[in-house]
């Protein structure tokens, strides 16, 4: 009878060490995935600031000054001086020669270079 | 001989004092050692890792960053404890850092910890701490967190935002605002394992990085770029040094772009001349030349004999005028004229028999309230007063000079500043940078505009505004005209001094500084264009730059009003309306 209880007591110690050997070795695994966490936040919150920083590029006024100016076929140099000019001197249509969007930047400001 | 009863006892006492004394002991380690003990053991278990603050941002006044941080990672190599460099030099290779055998050269090379890497993507730091971590060279490839200084917009505001060195800035606001910007860094105590290996453990002690506060400045990256882009033109065609621009806003004060070309790139800065570092607005002071006649004429129109001056007819039919041994010239010549015609047609000789009718210290005055011969204090680093001689100090021909711009000196800004007062009814407004510092969102000092001090008579500033409206229109400004507005302003033309004494006859500093529009000015601006070589005049090298700025500025101001309509009508574009940049190319100015 008192082995028995003597094992018992062993017994429940034992389970008390696992118990908190797992508890800690949780707390350890939890507390690095937290900074995981926290870092892809940081990482998430750099990535839209990114996004957002190019979104006010592309819409800055002179990005697309420029991107009109070579939609209106006029040399990829010139922006605004020359829409400038050429709507005091009041010729030349003014709207771009296709919807904004349905070319690419690049192939605009290639088409406007070439003339 | 004890009886056994005694000796029972005697066995207890000794038990009972042992445990006593190791009671005693164990207390004493717990209560009385018991913080060195937990010393020894966080030594021992753990390792204390620095967490940097992260730096505070900058933004301009709609919110875009202008300086902002970017995570990134540097690998660091300790090549003495790889077990096989070579291995070690293909698994770096496979990560694209550079061939096998280069990398191969260096680990061989250097025999002890070096950087590898700075400034590498964070996924693919991260890929790489993996796999060296499986093919077990992590105890010679260390991979840390890092952060790196990035400006979005690049050159376009360098000379504001400044740049960081290794530790701190450089120059700029990086530089001048250091100390609210660097924040505070923190630590943190990880659990060390058995085969030495750090963990984060909750319990372990941790102090969070206070990070630096972000700066919000009244500068528009918008007009900064319309600047820019215009100055770029101008020095490039005209073959001049460098030009620079100031604008401002009438009424407030605030600083709405502070632009100047060439610039440099503030993420290779070290790369670019020192000298391109310097904010040449506020860092550079040269003579005015004639747009310091505008001190000159208020002084006239404040002075008691204010009317007799302005019903004057001023000759200079002959081209100069003599005082003393010396001449001074016009470039052509003007004939008889009026009042308004000294400005208009900036007659040197004219402004100059003006100037002998006026009271130096009234002058004096009037320049001081102006802003002329004190720094500003906008907040960017080496920030000139210029040079304003007290009246005492100013004979017939050193007063004759300052009445067109000569023997003194200031800043663009100063310059942008002066006319700003004139837009502003005759107050001046404190020209300020800064809008608010902020930290972890809330606002810990906001700066309003501040109404300094009233320097001239509201009638005068509206008198001035009659005189620069025709410099633009019939005068030596028209080429800064800008289409459907008023606009009023004037040239400036200095010449440099050379270094042997006397000025340059080709060396000279064109300049314009204006305001727009004439009723109700909205932006006020002042250009410098530095030793054009293929122009004479500031009419024909500033004024082109000017008209440009105040076109677009209006067309700028045109497509965000509409964009406003569109975003008040749910952000929806109404059927068959334009797109507001459309609007905007196609909007003639005042129509």
């Amino acid at each position: 009878m008192r082995c028995a209880r003597v094992l018992l007591v062993v017994f429940l110690l034992a389970v008390l060490g696992v118990l908190y050997v797992r508890q800690h070795s949780l707390s350890l695994k939890l507390t690095q995935r937290l900074d995981e966490l926290e870092r892809t936040i940081v990482l998430a919150e750099e990535e839209l600031d990114s996004i957002e920083i190019d979104i006010a590029r592309l819409t800055g006024f002179c990005r697309l000054d420029s991107f009109y100016a070579a939609a209106m076929r006029l040399p990829a140099g010139a922006s605004s001086p020359a829409v400038a000019r050429a709507e005091m001197a009041g010729g030349g249509s003014m709207q771009p020669t296709q919807q904004p969007g349905s070319r690419r930047g690049s192939e605009i400001a290639a088409a406007g270079a070439g003339n | 001989m004890r009886s056994e009863g005694g000796r029972f006892r005697l066995a207890v006492s000794a038990l009972l004092f042992c445990w006593l004394v190791l009671f005693g002991v164990v207390a004493w380690h717990q209560l009385v050692r018991g913080s060195h003990h937990r010393h020894q053991a966080e030594v021992q278990h753990g390792v204390r890792v620095s967490l940097p603050a992260p730096r505070g941002r900058m933004f301009d006044r709609l919110g875009r960053p202008l300086a902002t941080n970017r995570s990134v990672s540097s690998i660091r190599i300790l090549p003495q404890y790889a077990k096989d460099k070579d291995t070690l030099a293909a698994i770096l290779a496979g990560f694209g850092f550079a061939e096998r055998r280069t990398i191969r050269a260096e680990l061989m090379r250097r025999k002890r910890h070096f950087w590898f890497r700075r400034n590498v993507p964070v996924q693919l730091a991260d890929s790489l701490r993996r796999v060296v971590t499986r093919r077990g060279y992590s105890n010679c490839t260390l991979v840390d967190d890092d952060r790196r200084r990035i400006y979005p917009f690049g050159a376009s505001c360098a000379t504001v935002t400044g740049f960081l060195g290794e530790e701190c800035g450089l120059a700029g606001l990086e530089y001048q605002f250091d100390s609210i910007l660097r924040g505070r860094p923190g630590w943190r105590l990880l659990q060390k394992d058995a085969l030495g290996y750090s963990h984060p453990y909750p319990s372990y002690p941790t102090v969070e990085p206070v990070p630096g506060a972000d700066l919000y400045l009244t500068l528009d990256i918008d007009i900064q770029a319309i600047c820019q882009q215009a100055l770029e033109e101008r020095v490039r065609a005209t073959g001049a040094l460098k030009g620079a621009a100031v604008v401002m806003e009438p009424g407030s004060g605030r600083i709405l772009a502070v632009a100047e070309w060439p610039t440099y790139d503030p993420a290779a800065a070290t790369t670019a001349e020192r000298e391109r570092h310097r904010c040449t607005a506020v860092s550079d002071v040269f003579e005015p030349g004639s747009v310091f006649k505008l001190v000159v004429m208020a002084t006239a129109l404040e002075s008691p004999n204010a009317a007799e001056l302005v019903a004057r007819r001023y000759d200079v039919s002959s081209g100069f005028i003599t005082i003393g041994k010396y001449k001074i010239r016009d470039a052509h010549n003007h004939g008889v004229l009026d009042f308004d015609g000294l400005m208009v047609m900036s007659s040197n000789p004219g402004c100059a028999m003006l100037s002998m009718q006026l009271d130096p210290e009234q002058y004096y005055q009037i320049a001081r309230a102006l802003g002329f011969g004190s720094a500003l204090g906008v907040g960017l680093p080496d920030e000139r007063s210029g040079t304003l001689d007290r009246p005492e100090r100013l004979g017939t021909l050193r007063f004759a000079n300052i009445a067109f711009g000569q023997g003194l000196t200031t800043t663009l800004l100063q310059l942008c500043a002066a006319y700003n007062c004139v837009a502003s009814d005759g107050e001046f407004w404190r020209p300020y940078l800064i809008d608010s510092v902020c930290q972890n969102g809330r606002v810990i000092q906001r700066n309003r505009p501040v109404r300094v001090r009233r320097a001239l008579r509201p009638e005068t500033a509206r008198r001035l505004k009659d005189i620069m409206e025709k410099v633009v229109t019939e005068g030596t400004g028209t080429p800064a005209a800008v289409p459907g507005v008023t606009v009023c302003g004037k040239t400036g033309t200095a010449q440099k001094t050379e270094p042997g004494g006397g000025y340059s006859n080709t060396r000279s500093r064109m300049s314009f500084v204006g305001f727009l529009p004439k009723e109700a000015p909205r932006y006020c601006i002042a250009v410098m264009v530095d030793e054009p070589k293929t122009d004479r005049f500031a009419s024909t090298v500033a004024g082109p730059v000017f008209r440009e700025i105040g076109w677009n500025l209006l067309r700028l101001e045109r497509m965000r009003q509409q964009t406003e309509v569109w975003a008040a009508v749910g952000g929806v574009r109404p059927v068959g309306a334009k797109d507001p940049t459309v609007l905007a190319a196609t909007t003639r100015v005042g129509r």
